[in-house]
């Protein structure tokens, strides 16, 4: 799974970024949470106030910093996205 | 070192002086209103005026608008900058929200108001959103509207997703207004204590049943994290802002800033736009800055100047937007600026010594 905060730096960006990889930690699946801070990177996912959330290319998130109750859900959610793909 | 006590005492006089009166009054509802106006203005409502299709009489105060009441924290000032254009916005509209974000922070206002005078907080408001039109016209009309290659490179689509807009019930409207009164209420030099009191009980307790009635739980949450959020990045910079601003006032000589800086003169004036564009200060500091100045003699003109230019230009956003819009329109943006505060000041400083 990949993970990506975009932001430019602010304290809501990196608040996002600790709580993701708390929640990350927590439930002990292998992803890797990067933080985005390029202007032009951020704006080609089209968001539009930031911190954003993107899982897997998706954006899920923007505008807010998600509780880590709501983060764990997001995650949790796009786990459940991936499952069919993996398999035989 | 009586250098060095002299100027801890200035530091500690400028804190009793700056904050705590004013905190009570003014600082603590001002948090309150922009928790609340980052976490629950409807920002759907104004970001779908700023499409391609809009109007110019409609693009340019939606952007007005947008530049009061969305971007209450700075950081998100260029993402929407360059959504908006994405989204198909000229570049007119986006420049006239890209000025107005930074110059009516709805904090810095509430501040200005409260430590320096109403009539500054009037003069930057209502100024600030004269110049965003000023400034967004002048940029559309001198400069075409084709886009450099880094902006032709996305795709003109959609830049936020319109979820369907829920419905905004009148009573939030309601909840806003009255927490503006009870920051007046409060804040006012024209009533007397007693009454004051009795007042804000009063309107505490209909801004509780308002709330109530208005807001879901996680709204109220939402609410009081992003106020808690605002209070702490911002107080403790604050804190130390208007210390330093004490240390400076024991320093700098009051007849030096009389003398070169007390009446409007065009030189004084460009000189504190010009230091407001070069220093960078963190939000909300400019306004003990400005005290301090006023204090040591600063003309009124050359004050409203500086506290015009000082927010809007940072060198790191600056160098941000210059991605976006290239050196040359950035330099025209700076430049039409400078001389738009300059004259501000200088017709304000004119004004008030009428």
């Amino acid at each position: 799974m990949n993970i990506k905060i975009l932001g430019p730096g602010c304290a809501r960006c990196h608040q996002l970024e600790k709580t993701t990889s708390e929640v990350v930690k927590e439930l002990g699946i292998d992803a890797t949470v990067e933080e985005v801070k390029d202007m032009g990177k951020i704006i080609a996912y089209n968001v539009m106030m930031t911190p954003g959330l993107v899982i897997n290319e998706q954006v899920v998130c923007s505008g807010k910093v998600p509780s880590k109750a709501e983060v764990t859900r997001l995650i949790i959610n796009a786990l459940a996205k991936e499952e069919p793909k993996k398999g035989p | 070192m009586e250098l060095v006590i002299e100027l801890l005492k200035g530091g500690v006089a400028a804190l009793e002086d700056y904050i705590l009166l004013h905190t009570l009054t003014c600082l603590v509802p001002a948090f309150f209103i922009a928790g609340a106006v980052y976490a629950l203005f409807p920002k759907e409502k104004i970001l779908r005026y700023l499409g391609p299709n809009s109007p110019k009489y409609i693009a340019y105060p939606m952007s007005i608008v947008a530049g009061l009441c969305l971007a209450v924290c700075s950081c998100t000032v260029l993402p929407l900058f360059a959504g908006i254009r994405k989204s198909g916005a000229g570049i007119g509209p986006a420049i006239a929200f890209l000025y107005t974000a930074p110059a009516t922070n709805i904090l810095a206002i509430i501040y200005t108001g409260s430590l320096i005078g109403l009539d500054f907080a009037l003069a930057r408001i209502i100024l600030s959103i004269g110049f965003a039109l000023i400034i967004g016209m002048s940029m559309a009309a001198l400069f075409s509207d084709k886009k450099l290659e880094s902006e032709a490179a996305d795709p003109p689509a959609q830049a936020f997703v319109i979820k369907e807009e829920k419905e905004v019930s009148n009573w939030l409207w309601v909840f806003f207004g009255l927490m503006v009164v009870i920051l007046l209420w409060g804040a006012s030099s024209l009533i007397t204590w007693t009454v004051k009191l009795i007042g804000l009980a009063v309107l505490l307790v209909a801004l509780v049943l308002v709330v109530r009635h208005t807001l879901s739980r996680d709204e109220l949450k939402s609410w009081m994290k992003e106020t808690w959020f605002f209070v702490r990045t911002i107080v403790p910079l604050l804190l130390i802002g208007v210390f330093v601003a004490g240390m400076l006032r024991v320093v700098i000589p009051a007849d030096f800033v009389g003398k070169y800086f007390g009446s409007s003169t065009v030189l004084a004036t460009l000189a504190a736009v010009l230091f407001g564009v070069v220093m960078y200060f963190p939000t909300l500091v400019e306004v003990p800055m400005a005290r301090m100045f006023l204090d040591l003699g600063m003309g009124k003109g050359v004050l409203l100047a500086y506290l015009l230019a000082d927010p809007v230009i940072s060198l790191p956003s600056i160098l941000v937007v210059r991605r976006f819009i290239g050196t040359k329109r950035l330099l025209w943006y700076v430049g039409i600026i400078i001389v738009c505060c300059t004259a501000a000041g200088l017709i304000y400083g004119f004004f008030t010594s009428l």
